[in-house]
């Protein structure tokens, strides 16, 4: 199995067939195509997009329903195609949110969710050309259970 | 940078298979309709630059404070 060396997260084992592979990239970085979806029991509700190609670049992401529990998209044609998953099979996808850190302050990308479809192993991030949600939704801190720091 | 002033209804042309059509004009705001081949990807600037700051920044110390932080402090 491949081992992958990363800046956050140290050494990684994996099966080839956990990456999930953007044809297009993700804006920014069109030359990354394959990431792996990092779930630690750990960080939950966070998880990580950890590219293969580039050890340092890792994106904290949120599920969008994490941040909006009713969260709805539609998803354009061109990104159903780049995800060939296939007709019927949007309610499969995995959405993420992008997080923005920035001193105290976490952003979160609701309005350009990365799409990871689990059983095509495609992942986009899809823009739609119109929409409700904000690309800098605040994402407030939890409150801290009594007996916390 | 190339600077043309063009009235809603006008439009520019780029390469030949790329246009540009101002739509609407407001105070504040101008709506663009764009026509280009599939393969070109027609984005937001600020994708783009949210995906970099997204990117920049995530250590191994960010992590750990931002999961703290969203798990309430556990």
């Amino acid at each position: 199995m491949p081992v992958l060396e990363t800046t956050n997260f140290g050494s990684l084992t994996y099966e080839p067939s956990e990456v999930y592979y953007f044809p297009v990239g993700i804006p920014a970085f069109e030359d990354e195509h394959q990431f792996l979806l990092l779930e630690q029991d750990t960080t939950r509700p966070v998880m990580f997009l950890q590219s293969t190609k580039t050890p340092s670049l890792a994106f904290l992401t949120l599920p969008v329903a994490e941040l909006d529990a009713g969260y709805a998209m539609e998803v354009p044609p061109q990104d159903q195609a780049l995800l060939a998953a296939g007709e019927g099979s949007a309610r499969s996808l995995i959405a993420l949110a992008l997080l923005t850190v920035s001193g105290q302050t976490v952003t979160a990308n609701l309005r350009a969710p990365v799409l990871l479809s689990p059983g095509s192993r495609r992942g986009v991030q899809s823009i739609p050309a119109e929409s409700d949600y904000s690309s800098q939704h605040l994402v407030p801190p939890r409150r801290q259970e009594s007996g916390g720091r | 940078m190339l600077v043309i002033r063009r009235r809603a209804g006008e439009s520019i042309e780029i390469g030949g298979s790329i246009v540009i059509r101002v739509l609407d004009t407001a105070a504040s705001r101008v709506t663009l309709g764009i026509i280009a081949p599939q393969e070109v990807p027609v984005l937001r600037s600020e994708i783009r630059d949210q995906n970099e700051a997204a990117a920049r920044g995530v250590t191994p110390a960010a992590i750990d404070d931002l999961v703290r932080r969203l798990r309430g402090g556990k």
